[in-house]
């Protein structure tokens, strides 16, 4: 039940853009699509949407296979992007849109319609304002305008497209929760794709991250970053810092430093950690201060540890001094193969 | 040309089959009989007639003139789109409409004003005529109609790059202590200088197959002031097809040369815009 | 000061070639006065010749418009191979001289051409004939409609379309309610570049069309007609009307700049 996809793969001339993609979102439930530019995660939401089409593969809705049927057929609510909102019509006209297009005998009354139009105009909170255009208001109101006017054919899914991505910081943070607390009451299952970690980790029952055109993980927000499936989940959610190890007989090697039991067969890995999870230790890492900085009543510090390129961030509780050489530890850490 | 993707927008084939089927009905099928009567014609025919003294006389003409009038046009138009872009000043507005009065004035009207202001009796003709300066019914002439119909072409490439280009960028090299004319040269003109070319090409293009603008000053005397495209409807009064057909033949070859140099123009530019 | 010095130099080139050929025209069609430039618009052939000017452009000016817009959507909405060629064939006639322009289809339709002799023995003329006018005004005019969407509908992208059919509208609805607005602007010009062009168009018309006084004459083709009788007068009284077109299209065309600039793409682009 719910969204089904299945095998789905799809190519964009030499590009292949999603390999072999399957899924499934639960009736009800809120997932994002998290992922990097060309992740293929908009591609997805796309052929979910209808508005393209998988070279192989299924999308199924509530178990029925909808792979070849049309976007208008399927029954989803697509907010795009930049909105695409008529901008030669009024928001009122904007919203019905998806109704007076419909053929005579299956048209709602103008009385009908007038009065769908102003219950979403209540229901995203922009009452009074059908008479205006596109062009007259806020960004963060138009989006809630493409919302009203995906709504309005009241549609099975609903799927949005990176539907903070056009907005500045402060309406963005206000919106997302307004736009959770409209999910929970309407009960609609609803995707939405996004880059921003912390969007899909506020916002989603689920996060499934893709790279490249594949799926890397699916799980709960608190999955996601407690127990990424792959380096690329670690890196990509979180801060993070990888250092390479050998591992022997059971225990994770940094040179001749022990870094503790692992449960994974020998040989070269990597291991990630997160700057929080990070301990001075006699006998850790040597490592040399190159820039620290209070946070959150700790001492954020970034360090060089000899022959790694990238600098380690590390939170430490005692002030650092610039050019010190401390030891570290991390306590928390995953293996990856190298 | 094949459909790589199903799409969710409907009309492809019957978009894409009526912009064909026009295009072939209006342009392809007529532009080939051109050609194809040039192949009938056999190569010492063909070269007999398309490279006759008097059609040679002709593309000398037309080709010089075009590209004289190209060059005035580069100059001149590149001073009109500078002080467009650069300047402030009353009736601005104006000015930029006038730029385009050649694309909207019909040839024939520009052709018979332009000979009133430059025959020997005519008001700009008449004073340069005691100094021994023939313009109309001379190359002269015919240089003058054609710098009229190429300006707007070298005006309207070079503005829009012009105005990418910005002040800011020469007061950066002012900055680094360069002066005026070193800035214009190392830093504006390499800047434009794809647009300007285009510009320069669309104008030459444009005045050798111009006609209307040009029988009427030119005096259409065969060897001397006759143009190509006057020369190949002379031949089609006098029902020589094939004559008009081969000089057709050449000048259409290069407007398709001109037409490619202008592409792979506009690709060094996009090259260029990227890096 | 350099300022005034470029600008100067700037205006009086401007003057000089191409402001005072426009002044030139007016102030030779008054020069016997008004009563004799009333009495050369109103004389029969005159008016025959605007007659068949305004026919012509009413021809050939909605047939280019359905294409542009026809093959602006198939141009901007689809991906497929071979666009770029389809795009430098549509801008091919800008670059074939007018005279070329007459001469295709005097090849094709004419007495000795492709055709001739099967239109001959069916008694359909073309050349020397109203619809070869208008064949040869379709061709020179071609491109107009089509280069002034494509960028603008380029950039417009296809996010509206997608909306409206997301919406369940139809291909024809998202056209009407949702693409045609949008363009309405650019299409506007466009529309007013090719009729300013259909109606002054002479070198393509006058291959054609044989110069039959009072029937196959456009106005460009009858001014040369006096011209060449000496009648000048005439020739700029008939010229002048041209040269108002002339004048109308670039203020409109200035105003649809002013106003509606970010809805029309590619002006002198």
């Amino acid at each position: 039940m719910g969204i089904t996809v299945t095998g789905v793969r799809k190519t964009f001339g030499s590009f292949a853009a999603l390999h072999g993609i399957d899924l499934d979102a639960q009736p009800g439930e809120f997932l994002a699509l998290l992922g990097p530019s060309g992740s293929g995660k908009t591609t997805l939401l796309r052929i979910i949407a209808g508005l393209e089409f998988p070279d192989a593969g299924t999308v199924a809705f509530d178990g029925e296979d909808v792979t070849g049927r049309p976007v208008a057929e399927r029954g989803v609510g697509f907010v795009f992007q930049q909105y695409a909102l008529f901008r030669h019509m009024t928001i009122a006209d904007n919203i019905a849109f998806g109704l007076t297009v419909r053929p005579r005998r299956d048209r709602p009354a103008k009385a009908e319609i007038a009065r769908r139009v102003a219950e979403l105009l209540d229901l995203v909170q922009l009452p009074g304002l059908g008479g205006r255009y596109p062009a007259q208001l806020s960004g963060g109101q138009r989006q809630r305008v493409a919302l009203a006017r995906a709504l309005a054919v009241e549609p099975r899914f609903l799927l949005l497209d990176e539907p903070f991505g056009a907005l500045d910081a402060k309406v963005r943070k206000d919106l997302r929760r307004w736009l959770r607390g409209l999910h929970d009451r309407l009960g609609l299952t609803s995707i939405f794709v996004t880059h921003d970690q912390e969007e899909a980790l506020e916002l989603a029952d689920r996060v499934v991250v893709m790279d490249h055109g594949v799926i890397e993980q699916v799980a709960p927000p608190a999955d996601i970053y407690d127990r990424p499936a792959s380096a690329f989940v670690f890196g990509f959610v979180g801060e993070s810092n990888c250092l390479p190890v050998a591992v022997r007989a059971g225990r994770a090697w940094y040179g001749t430093i022990d870094l503790g039991p692992v449960a994974v067969a020998d040989g070269a890995a990597h291991a990630w950690f997160r700057p929080h999870d990070v301990v001075l230790a006699d006998g850790g890492i040597p490592a040399t201060v190159l820039l620290a900085r209070p946070k959150n009543g700790l001492t954020r510090v970034e360090v060089q540890v000899a022959g790694i390129d990238k600098p380690f961030e590390a939170d430490l509780p005692s002030p650092a001094a610039l050019g010190d050489t401390v030891h570290l530890a991390p306590t928390r850490f995953r293996l990856f193969p190298a | 040309m094949t459909r790589l993707k199903r799409s969710v927008l409907p009309g492809f084939g019957l978009t894409f089959g009526l912009t064909l089927a026009y295009l072939s009905i209006v342009v392809l099928i007529p532009l080939s009989t051109v050609f194809l009567k040039s192949a009938g014609m056999g190569p010492a025919d063909f070269a007999r007639v398309a490279f006759s003294e008097r059609a040679v006389a002709a593309y000398r003409l037309s080709f010089g003139a075009a590209l004289a009038a190209a060059a005035v046009n580069a100059v001149f138009g590149m001073l009109v789109a500078w002080v467009l872009v650069r300047y402030r000043f009353v009736g601005r507005r104006f000015v930029s409409a006038i730029v385009d009065l050649p694309f909207a004035l019909p040839t024939a009207v520009a052709g018979i004003a332009l000979t009133a202001l430059w025959a020997t009796d005519g008001w700009i003709g008449q004073y340069l005529a005691p100094l021994g300066i023939k313009v109309a019914y001379t190359s002269l002439g015919v240089t003058i109609a054609l710098v009229f119909v190429g300006l707007p072409f070298v005006v309207r490439s070079v503005e829009p790059v012009l105005e990418d280009v910005g002040r800011d960028l020469e007061e950066a090299a002012a900055s680094l202590g360069a002066g005026r004319f070193t800035i214009f040269r190392r830093v504006i003109l390499p800047a434009i200088g794809p647009a300007l070319l285009t510009g320069f090409a669309l104008a030459f293009a444009r005045g050798v197959g111009e006609y209307g603008s040009v029988i009427f000053i030119a005096g259409n005397l065969p060897y001397k002031t006759e143009i190509a495209p006057l020369l190949i409807v002379t031949q089609l009064e006098q029902y020589d097809y094939a004559g008009a057909t081969a000089i057709a033949t050449v000048m259409l070859l290069l407007a398709f040369a001109m037409l490619l140099a202008v592409n792979l123009l506009q690709v060094w530019r996009r090259r260029r815009m990227e890096r | 000061m350099t300022r005034a010095a470029l600008i100067a130099a700037a205006l009086a080139f401007l003057g000089l070639f191409v402001l005072m050929p426009f002044v030139a025209v007016f102030v030779e069609a008054f020069r016997q006065g008004v009563p004799t430039f009333l009495s050369a618009l109103a004389e029969p052939d005159a008016m025959a010749a605007m007659r068949l000017t305004l026919l012509v452009a009413a021809i050939s000016v909605p047939a280019n418009i359905v294409f542009g817009i026809v093959a602006a959507w198939c141009i901007t909405k689809f991906e497929f191979r071979g666009k770029g060629l389809l795009i430098t064939l549509i801008d091919l006639p800008f670059s074939v001289s007018p005279v070329v322009a007459g001469l295709i289809y005097v090849l094709l339709f004419g007495i000795n051409g492709w055709f001739g002799p099967w239109l001959q023995a069916n008694g359909v003329e073309i050349i020397f004939a109203v619809p070869g006018i208008v064949l040869a005004t379709i061709f020179v005019t071609f491109p107009f409609v089509a280069r002034e969407l494509i960028p603008l509908m380029a950039e417009q992208g296809r996010d509206d379309e997608e909306a409206a059919i997301s919406l369940g509208a139809t291909g024809w609805q998202t056209f009407w309610h949702v693409t045609l607005p949008n363009i309405r602007w650019g299409l506007l010009y466009g529309v007013l570049l090719c009729n300013a062009r259909a109606m002054g168009e002479f070198g393509a018309v006058s291959v054609v069309s044989g110069h039959i006084r009072g029937l196959t004459n456009t106005m460009p083709l009858h001014v040369e007609i006096l011209y060449t009788e000496y009648n000048f007068v005439g020739a700029f009284a008939v010229a002048s009307l041209l040269a108002v077109l002339a004048l109308v299209t670039l203020v409109v065309k200035t105003l649809l700049e002013w106003r509606y600039g970010d809805q029309i793409q590619g002006i002198g682009h």
